[in-house]
């Protein structure tokens, strides 16, 4: 691996990212096994990769729903749940195209990892995203719930706004 | 905060949550319409956020803490990955450092110094020091040597040369062997064969060249062509070879063939090189038995019958064959049996080693006998050539002829009228001391003495009186 890491980084690497990405593995193939395997997968592509390696973060995860994806398709799960998609989208537009159809995948695969990352926030954080995004609440109204300053929640919420961007665009989600 | 930009990305967040009054919210618009970079934030943002809220109304369930993670055995693959690799990165920057130059002039000299030192130590010691090194140096080779002995590590060269001195001797008995084999072989064979050639010289001079005198006169013995090839044969004109024939052929007898060789003729021309005949002789190939011709056997059976009247009558005339100018045997004088004088002669034919044959009346051969018994006028034997199996058995009749020959004497030939008289078990008896004879039956055949005819210096047959 030629990402400057020592292996006293290496290893840190591994033990924050290895909860996550096992949650994640395992959201997406709904198998705890597999997701082990997938985790490992990428874990040793990880240490064994020869380019740099700039973001670590982005590219265990990126290389990981890469993996998942495959064995996906290799298991004819994805085909399935593409043409559920396919349904939806005639059902809602009475038409499809390709570029669509990839582009709703693209997308369902960009929500799914942003569930995944809010899933891994604390809990007061996840507080607040309900909060703000699934309830419609003002900054104002969640500091009332939540008892925080108004500034202190839009502090809150901007940097989990902001970390999440970040990853997905250096998960390349928004090409 | 991009400081390039006029507005903060947490404003800008707050402008698309709409946490922002309307005055900032139409300077936001404005900043971002005219700056790309900020539209590009927008973009990513508002994107962002939407994410944000579609996860929102589908929410993950929350995983139970410690549910899901790697094995130990994962675990513990992935770290020993870790390990390993940045071992090789240690090992690789550690070759990947410039030698000291330091260490190296130490490398370097310090062999050279302790060699200089051996050196100077070897030449300053005084000879006696010097013998012992050597002898120190001699025992420490030796002991070594027979280390290796020991422990079987001997050289390659010292293996290869037992192995091919070992080969060598195996090979030279092996040889030793095979020659002693060959030469007993060998020496059985020539002497088996010396022995057939001698019996088979016999035959020739006897049937084969022997002059067809036994129907001509002793007189006119000369006036034929004596068919025994000699060395001035071989070099006779072809032209000649075929008048010889031709006479031969003249004889009117039936050319029955023995199979003698083209070595065996030759011996018999230089065994019968004493032969005074210049007239010269045919070279042939093949031994060729005069026969006895159906009329002559007939004319001898009238000779008989005639002679046994003369007999019985007193008179003791013998007749004589002689060839006639047509080539045809007739019957001049007939040899009449004789028991006295056949018993003169064949009792020191009983006791010769040498073989009995058997022939037909056309000459053919028809291999060794063995005589079992004789009488004045009849010889019993078994043929030692019925040993080979299927040799039929042979008919009863007349012209049956056997040759006896001795070494001392001359040769006997025996005509008469063969019968077959028992089928014989030889088991125990004499004969079975051969081998040939050994635990097989053989049918006895008696030959009743009708001719007689003893064979002279030149291979003439001279009847029996």
């Amino acid at each position: 691996m030629k990402c400057d890491e020592t292996e006293s980084q290496l290893k840190e690497w591994f033990e924050k990212l290895e909860k996550p990405l096992m949650n994640y593995a395992f959201q997406i193939v709904h198998d705890r096994e597999e997701a082990q395997d997938l985790v490992q997968d990428t874990f040793l592509r990880f240490f064994k990769q020869d380019e740099k390696i700039l973001q670590p973060k982005a590219w265990l995860y990126k290389t990981l729903r890469n993996l998942c994806i495959s064995f996906l398709r290799k298991n004819g799960r994805l085909q399935r749940t593409t043409d559920e998609e396919q349904l939806d989208f005639l059902d809602s537009f009475n038409r499809t195209t390709e570029s669509i159809l990839v582009k709703n995948l693209e997308k369902k695969e960009a929500v799914d990892r942003v569930s995944h990352a809010i899933s891994l926030l604390p809990k007061e954080s996840k507080e607040l995203i309900t909060l703000k995004f699934d309830q419609q609440k003002s900054y104002n109204e969640i500091s009332k719930i939540t008892g925080l300053s108004v500034s202190n929640v839009g502090y809150k919420l901007h940097h989990i706004i902001k970390e999440l961007s970040s990853e997905l665009k250096a998960e390349d989600f928004f090409r | 905060m991009n400081n390039d930009l006029d507005i903060s990305e947490e404003e800008i967040i707050s402008y698309l949550l709409g946490e922002v009054d309307n005055d900032k919210k139409l300077f936001i618009q404005r900043l971002i319409s005219e700056n790309p970079q900020l539209q590009e934030m927008e973009r990513v943002l508002t994107d962002t956020i939407r994410l944000v809220e579609q996860s929102t109304k589908e929410p993950l369930p929350d995983l139970e803490e410690g549910e899901l993670l790697l094995s130990q055995k994962r675990r513990n693959a992935i770290l020993g990955l870790v390990e390993k690799e940045e071992t090789l990165t240690l090992e690789k920057q550690k070759s990947s450092l410039p030698k000291d130059k330091k260490s190296d002039h130490f490398l370097f000299w310090v062999p050279l110094g302790i060699a200089a030192c051996a050196f100077l130590i070897l030449s300053v010691t005084d000879s006696d020091h010097l013998s012992t090194a050597e002898i120190t140096l001699n025992r420490e080779q030796e002991s070594t040597s027979e280390q290796d002995e020991l422990e079987g590590t001997t050289t390659d060269a010292i293996d290869i040369e037992e192995e091919l001195a070992l080969n060598l001797a195996l090979e030279n008995q092996a040889q030793e062997g095979v020659v002693q084999i060959l030469t007993q072989r060998s020496t059985i064979e020539v002497e088996a064969m010396k022995r057939d050639l001698n019996n088979s010289l016999s035959i020739g001079d006897v049937l084969a060249y022997s002059d067809p005198t036994p129907f001509n006169s002793v007189e006119d013995s000369t006036s034929v062509v004596s068919p025994v090839p000699s060395s001035a044969n071989r070099s006779a004109p072809p032209r000649v070879q075929s008048e010889t024939l031709s006479k031969i052929q003249n004889l009117g007898a039936d050319h029955s063939i023995m199979l003698h060789t083209k070595e065996l003729g030759a011996e018999l021309s230089v065994k019968k090189e004493k032969v005074v005949d210049p007239s010269p002789k045919p070279i042939i190939e093949d031994s060729v038995v005069p026969p006895l011709r159906t009329e002559q056997i007939e004319q001898n059976e009238d000779i008989i019958i005639t002679e046994k009247k003369r007999k019985a009558a007193g008179s003791e005339n013998s007749t004589q064959t002689n060839r006639t100018s047509s080539g045809r045997f007739q019957t001049q004088a007939i040899p009449q049996f004789q028991k006295g004088l056949i018993s003169e002669y064949l009792p020191r034919l009983w006791g010769s080693s040498e073989p009995t044959y058997l022939f037909t009346s056309k000459g053919k051969t028809l291999g060794k006998v063995r005589i079992i018994k004789k009488t004045d006028t009849a010889i019993e034997f078994v043929r030692l050539n019925e040993t080979m199996r299927g040799k039929s058995t042979l008919p009863d009749g007349l012209g049956y002829q056997l040759r006896l020959s001795d070494s001392n004497s001359s040769t006997v030939i025996i005509v008469g009228h063969l019968t077959r008289v028992k089928v014989a078990e030889i088991k125990n008896k004499r004969m079975a001391k051969s081998d040939l004879v050994k635990d097989l039956d053989f049918t006895t055949y008696s030959i009743q003495i009708e001719e007689a005819w003893k064979l002279d210096e030149k291979e003439n047959r001279i009847p029996i009186k």
